[in-house]
């Protein structure tokens, strides 16, 4: 039984609440790699009742190892995302 | 001005990751240029990420560049201090694993 | 007069739009092309309104890992959307839909690229279609060159299929059992360590033009099936030797003077086109057709066009090739597949966008075509 111990919130702040729910849709329908090694949650900050407009994307992994593999792999397609909105939103 | 940040947490560490709003940030990160196995073969990098455009989402663009560099450098620094305990965990999964397969 | 073809056409339009999305290996390719309505035929033709392309081209004896290939499509898709755009002439809101490679191909590189589809088909309210990336380039082969009912040699560097269409489906009657055609080509031009500009295919193809020398090689037709790991493997070993310069009998010709680099590229295409022919040979025979449509990047080398040209005028057919930029990957091949497919009624819910690296040409239900 392995636990998650190593934890990463990253809060994202966006325009819209429509803007989080485009970007949620686009980065949630990829599995992760290793799902007993680390597992990725995604919140409209609405979902958290939160008063602010972002994206929360929570990774819970094994060690810091798998932790920087997905954070920083989620970035990178998160980027794609803000330069669409940057571009064309 | 949206400032994206982040929160870590593991059994011995807390730690809060801000980007510093006061300075200029560009899409050009430390931590994401080409792998080192195609510098080493003597790639020149003519894929950088385009400039960030002069709107609210490309100030966002270049800050989480700059908080993705950040995570990246924490990240890859707590691997080194640890390898020798990480390690450890690979010859513990090994075990555990070996166990598992057995009680199957 | 409305079709089957033509329950999606929007009101007041003759015409569709679509936008396609390539990235599964090396290229990144943005196309739109517009279907008039009605089916499409040699007079009611598809047209290309923009094809562009970028590359990501790795240092000499450099495969491209799927890493840096994915890095490569991430920092370069909204650039390239732009101006395919552009190119076309063309608003978002002009479109129908929102076409991307679903597969087969590098998992990261295909994600990246989906990435970017999935957000402009929320951000234009556009549907999104899943195309598989062997469909695209056969689709748009026989758009291009008007061959309608050919047996397709598909040989890319992912890929090597001989396939033939049968009741709705493409069906692979041969294909690599081991790796592709594309791939052989370029891991040898890396063991020479030549430059991967433009491609490192189209550098063997210059020096087997120089080649004068057949050094044999192993010759590996299985079936229906052909294996060229061995034949790779040989020749490298081979052109170790040549380098070192190591003695090997098979390393010097009848008349007694030194094999070249340039011989070994020559010889390597020749073996490797030789059984290519001899398979497609046999497909045709089997499907009983005489037309020959050759796709994928390997498509566009002049030698095996023309060694598949002198078999397929032996049996009173045709051959049918497209030039670079068709056959290389491209993103109008995935518009003008992905349209096909939406225009049956296939659109891709954005929770089965997911890519899959293996994702077989006989797979796919190929409503469009009632023959």
């Amino acid at each position: 039984m392995t636990t998650l111990d190593y934890k990463l919130d990253l809060n994202i702040p966006l325009e819209s609440l429509q803007h989080v729910e485009y970007v949620k849709n686009s980065l949630s329908p990829d599995p992760v790699l290793k799902p007993t090694e680390i597992q990725v949650d995604f919140y409209s900050s609405k979902e958290l009742l939160s008063d602010d407009i972002a994206l929360i994307i929570k990774f819970q992994g094994q060690s810091d190892r798998i932790l920087r593999v997905a954070v920083n792999n989620m970035i990178e397609n998160l980027k794609t995302c803000i330069e669409c909105l940057e571009v064309f939103g | 001005m949206l400032t994206p940040f982040a929160k870590y947490e593991s059994p011995d560490l807390k730690k809060d990751f801000i980007v510093d709003c006061t300075v200029e940030h560009t899409t050009n990160g430390q931590t994401t240029g080409p792998s080192d196995h195609v510098l080493q073969a003597g790639a020149v990098d003519r894929d950088a990420p385009s400039e960030a455009s002069k709107n609210a989402m490309g100030s966002l663009r270049s800050q989480l560049t700059t908080l993705q560099d950040d995570i990246n450098v924490f990240l890859t620094e707590r691997m080194k201090s640890q390898s020798n305990e990480a390690d450890l965990d690979v010859e513990r999964r090994l075990l555990d694993e070996g166990v598992d397969e057995d009680s199957d | 007069m409305t079709t089957y073809l033509d329950t999606r056409l929007k009101p007041g339009k003759d015409h569709y739009l679509a936008i396609g999305l390539e990235g599964s290996a090396n290229k990144l390719g943005v196309g739109i092309i517009r279907h008039p309505k009605g089916e499409l035929s040699d007079s009611n033709k598809a047209v290309i309104l923009s094809n562009v392309r970028d590359t990501y081209i790795t240092p000499p004896g450099e495969g491209f890992l799927p890493r840096d290939t994915a890095r490569h499509h991430r920092n370069w898709v909204v650039r390239v959307i732009k101006n395919a755009l552009k190119d076309a002439q063309v608003a978002p809101s002009d479109l129908d839909a929102i076409c991307f490679t679903q597969g087969p191909g590098m998992g990261a590189p295909l994600q990246s690229v989906a990435v970017a589809a999935r957000m402009i088909s929320q951000l234009w309210h556009l549907p999104l279609v899943g195309v598989n990336h062997c469909i695209g380039h056969i689709e748009m082969g026989r758009e291009i060159t008007n061959a309608h009912n050919p047996v397709v040699l598909y040989v890319s560097g992912g890929n090597t299929q001989i396939i033939a269409y049968s009741r709705q489906k493409y069906r692979i009657f041969g294909e690599t059992l081991d790796i592709a055609i594309g791939n052989c080509l370029d891991r040898f031009a890396r063991t020479l360590k030549i430059s991967n500009n433009p491609s490192p295919g189209y550098n063997i193809e210059q020096l087997a033009k120089k080649g004068k020398n057949l050094v044999e090689l192993p010759y590996t037709v299985k079936g229906m099936d052909l294996s060229m790991s061995g034949i790779l493997e040989f020749i490298d070993n081979l052109a170790k030797d040549l380098f070192a310069n190591k003695k090997n009998k098979l390393l010097v010709t009848s008349d007694g003077s030194k094999i070249t680099v340039e011989d070994l590229c020559f010889s390597l295409q020749e073996c490797l086109f030789a059984m290519l022919v001899e398979i497609t040979e046999r497909a045709m025979a089997h499907v009983n057709s005489n037309q020959v449509l050759i796709v994928g990047g390997v498509g566009c080398n002049e030698r095996l066009q023309q060694m598949m040209e002198i078999m397929v005028k032996d049996r009173n057919g045709s051959i049918y090739a497209t030039d670079e930029r068709f056959c290389i990957d491209n993103g109008i091949m995935i518009a003008h597949a992905g349209l096909l497919q939406y225009r049956m009624g296939d659109v891709t819910d954005i929770k089965d966008t997911v890519c899959t690296q293996k994702f077989r040409t006989d797979e796919v239900w190929v409503k469009w075509r009632l023959d």
